[in-house]
């Protein structure tokens, strides 16, 4: 019989769709492995970090350098199982985490605080470490590079975070225009010596152009003669170096202002080099001397080296000894001279020379007074007030004259050069010859994306003005000056 | 061009998914400003944009499900694959958005590269799943059901043989198989004297498919075993799916050659036949492309769907991990 088309449409089998073929065999096998294979992976990661046999496989990213030394064996080393390390992740804030996280690191690092004495603890209770410093973003990421916006949270306003509101000004931005306070450690000179930059700087250290008195190298004694250079006409032309002298010699770099700079002759460089070469006088240079590597600051200047080339004390007094030693040595080295002098008998006239001898030098603008102010405490150990010239004068910040040796003194430091007399409202012991804020902007600025541009001419010599630049969070200023520093402000 | 037909579908998982896009890189952008780094996927921005990614992939994996519960109709299967495309192609820049575009260590860059090989094979599906099945309509009318291409070629085959029964008489050398058969062919060569009906691929005017053909067949005495022996060496194997002696039968113009010279061979009579066998080649040769075109089809899925668990499982321990670590 004739095959009609139902018959034909029923001889396909309507359970077809029932059949596995060979795509669903294919997929049911790929599904199975890829359960069996993620199953077993994920066991292993789980077991990895638990055992801390490869925790690296779990790390979300390589440690820093600083901290490659741990490898990766071990998460818990740093981490606290179940709590949220990093501040920003939910409930990283909570306070117990926070203070489980910094203990971890604090069993490597005894880090100072940040103004402790300013700064509400609840605040700083709340911050954890990893706020700022952030792991596992590689090996050469830095920890302590960091964001301006990180420091702006607190600083933008500190009356939110200051134990008492408004002891100190709000700070948004380095170089913006009101972004950051004038340095408070410039207002001020707390030094009570009396010296003129100006003067010093002039040929001779004349008073006016036409001063008879001043200084030509045929007047300083010849022990100290090859210490200075004269000008054609003779006088005596200090320059900076002549006092100041690097901590250490300074990194040979061509093209260095500081180390070939145009209005400073390479001899006084050389001087500068080899009195900075010499064994330091103060012992607490020698034991900064993690700081003298990097260059920053300056010698303090010492009467014995710079002063007394010029300014030789009578009587061959010995510079800087205490109050009953220095009279001591006075009244011997006054009475040897009265003794030789006097007429046999006549007491109450060598005595007379005597006490004459010894007011001269202590007497209002003579000898001591010329520089130093006399202390009027006579209980006091010493006669002269402390100089307290601060060996680091930006004490909330550093500074590194190193990384500035491309530029002139002046540039910083213009009134140190400047001719014209000082103010009669402001006594020159009282005037900082440091440069301020408006200074440091002109090369430093904040603006990252102003910074990245630097195609235009007025940009390119602009440098990085983030705030980690200068201020380190873990200085608590109190404790920020250096040993150095503590000795000079204690010595007369 | 690809969402041309059925944009209506799409248009509101492509709005959702661009929202959800947008949204969580404007919103990790900006938590970033304000904390002054690129956040990661523990803060409270990565966590929420890393969960929404994390339900999106769960629920992608709910297609699989819905297919083998198809019977309670649970949603229109073009609004499921709609949502399953473009959330699906959302949680990539999600899940780079939740990383605070940082891979990070092993696990995470193992999840990223997973999920990227997910959705470059997911759309490399749907650019297969487009273009496939619209050249299959217009070059393979003869296209059947892919797990019945055997079954229909054997039926073909018993069609062909009962055609060459009644047009040529049974086969001495095939009497003993044609007994077996299951159609008792004698019976109905005898009711097919006149006329026989063959499922083939035949044209007809512009319109060309898989047609009831019916005909009235005569062949001459001595084209009858030329016939069957060019049938049974050369045009059954082929059609059965075994490797033929001549492979001329595989490809469309060497089979029009090899047929050209097959009606040559024998009396203008025998065309009829012929040009049925020849129709019966050509579904087969479809039957072929269709099988490949249908692996093409399918066999990305398993990839992409075996990947799509092992990221799934492997996202489980990330949790696990990333609680106990973050």
């Amino acid at each position: 019989m004739i095959e009609s088309g139902r018959d034909r449409s029923r001889r396909i089998d309507t359970n077809y769709h029932r059949k596995v073929d060979a795509s669903i065999k294919l997929k049911r096998i790929y599904g199975l492995l890829a359960l069996v294979v993620g199953l077993g992976l994920s066991v292993w990661f789980v077991y990895a970090s638990i055992s801390a046999r490869d925790s690296g496989a779990v790390s979300t990213g390589a440690l820093a350098s600083a901290h490659a030394f741990m490898g990766d064996s071990d998460c818990l080393k740093c981490h606290t199982a179940n709590v949220p390390i990093r501040s920003d992740a939910v409930w990283g804030k909570d306070l117990h985490h926070v203070a489980a996280n910094n203990q971890k690191c604090d069993a490597c690092h005894a880090s100072a605080g940040h103004f402790v004495s300013h700064t509400r603890s609840d605040v700083l209770d709340s911050l954890s470490c990893s706020e700022c410093h952030r792991e596992h973003l590689g090996k050469q990421t830095s920890l302590v590079l960091q964001d301006d916006l990180q420091c702006i949270r607190c600083h933008e306003n500190l009356s939110a975070v200051a134990k008492i509101a408004g002891q100190r000004k709000d700070a948004t931005s380095f170089s913006k225009a009101g972004g950051h306070p004038e340095f408070r450690s410039l207002t001020n000179d707390p030094g009570t010596i009396a010296f003129s930059h100006a003067q010093h700087m002039r040929p001779g250290q004349a008073f006016a152009a036409d001063d008879k008195s001043a200084t030509t190298l045929a007047r300083i004694p010849s022990q100290f003669r090859h210490l200075y250079r004269a000008n054609s006409q003779g006088l005596v032309q200090l320059d900076c170096a002549d006092c100041h002298s690097p901590d250490s010699a300074w990194p040979k770099v061509s093209g260095s202002t500081l180390g070939s700079r145009a209005n400073t002759p390479d001899s006084a460089i050389d001087r500068a080099t080899a009195q900075s070469l010499e064994p330091p006088a103060d012992q607490a240079i020698s034991a900064s001397t993690s700081r003298q590597a990097e260059h920053r600051y300056f010698q303090p200047v010492e009467f014995d080296r710079h002063c007394v080339g010029c300014h030789q004390l009578p009587l061959k007094i010995q510079h800087g000894l205490d109050r009953a030693a220095t009279i001591e040595q006075i009244q011997r080295a006054a009475a040897v001279t009265v003794v030789q002098q006097h007429t046999p008998g006549d007491l109450a006239t060598a005595s007379t020379q005597l006490a004459d001898r010894v007011a001269a030098i202590f007497g209002q603008g003579k000898m001591c007074a010329k520089c130093h102010q006399l202390e009027s405490d006579q209980a006091a150990g010493h006669i002269v007030r402390p100089s307290n010239i601060p060996a680091r004068w930006l004490q909330g910040a550093r500074f590194s004259h190193a990384a500035h040796r491309d530029h002139a003194c002046s540039l910083c430091h213009a009134d140190a050069h400047s001719n014209s007399p000082p103010e009669a409202n402001q006594p020159l012991a009282q005037r900082v010859m440091i440069g301020g804020l408006n200074v440091c902007v002109k090369c430093h600025i904040s603006d990252s994306q102003q910074l990245a541009d630097r195609s235009s001419e007025t940009m390119k010599n602009m440098t990085d003005g983030a705030c980690v630049t200068c201020h380190r969070y873990h200085l608590d200023p109190p404790n920020a000056i250096d040993r150095r520093a503590s000795a000079e402000m204690g010595r007369p | 061009m690809l969402l041309a037909r059925h944009f209506r579908h799409h248009l509101p998982w492509i709005c959702l998914a661009l929202t959800l896009v947008i949204s969580s890189v404007l919103w990790h952008a900006y938590a970033s400003r304000v904390a002054g780094r690129w956040i990661g996927g523990s803060s409270l921005t990565g966590l929420v944009i890393g969960s929404v990614a994390t339900l999106i992939i769960l629920s992608e994996l709910l297609l699989w499900p819905r297919k083998k519960l198809r019977r309670y109709r649970l949603g229109r299967a073009k609004s499921w694959m709609s949502a399953h495309l473009w959330l699906g192609l959302a949680t990539g820049p999600l899940a780079l958005v939740h990383s605070g575009y940082h891979f990070g260590g092993t696990l995470s860059t193992l999840l990223m590269c997973l999920l990227a090989v997910v959705l470059l094979s997911g759309i490399y599906g749907w650019l297969l799943q487009t273009i496939i099945p619209k050249w299959m309509l217009v070059n393979l009318p003869a296209e059947t059901i892919v797990s019945q291409i055997e079954h229909v070629s054997r039926q073909a085959v018993q069609d062909a043989r009962t055609m060459l029964t009644v047009a040529c008489g049974v086969s001495p050398a095939e009497q003993s198989d044609l007994a077996e058969s299951r159609w008792n062919t004698a019976e109905a060569a005898e009711d097919a004297k006149a006329m026989i009906v063959i499922g083939a691929v035949s044209q007809r005017g512009g319109l060309r498919g898989r047609t009831l053909v019916t005909a009235q067949v005569q062949v001459e005495p001595e084209d009858q075993q030329t016939i069957w022996r060019q049938y049974l060496s050369f045009i059954e194997p082929f059609l059965l799916g075994n490797s033929s002696p001549d492979r001329s039968l595989a490809d469309n113009q060497r089979s029009e050659q090899w047929f050209s010279m097959f009606r040559s061979s024998c009396s203008s009579t025998a065309s009829e036949v012929i040009d049925r066998l020849e129709d019966l080649c050509q579904q087969r040769r479809q039957f072929n492309t269709q099988d490949k075109a249908h692996r093409w089809l399918h066999n990305w899925i398993a990839i992409h769907a075996s990947i799509s668990i092992l990221l799934a499982v492997l996202l489980v321990a990330h949790i696990v991990l990333a609680i106990r670590f973050w």
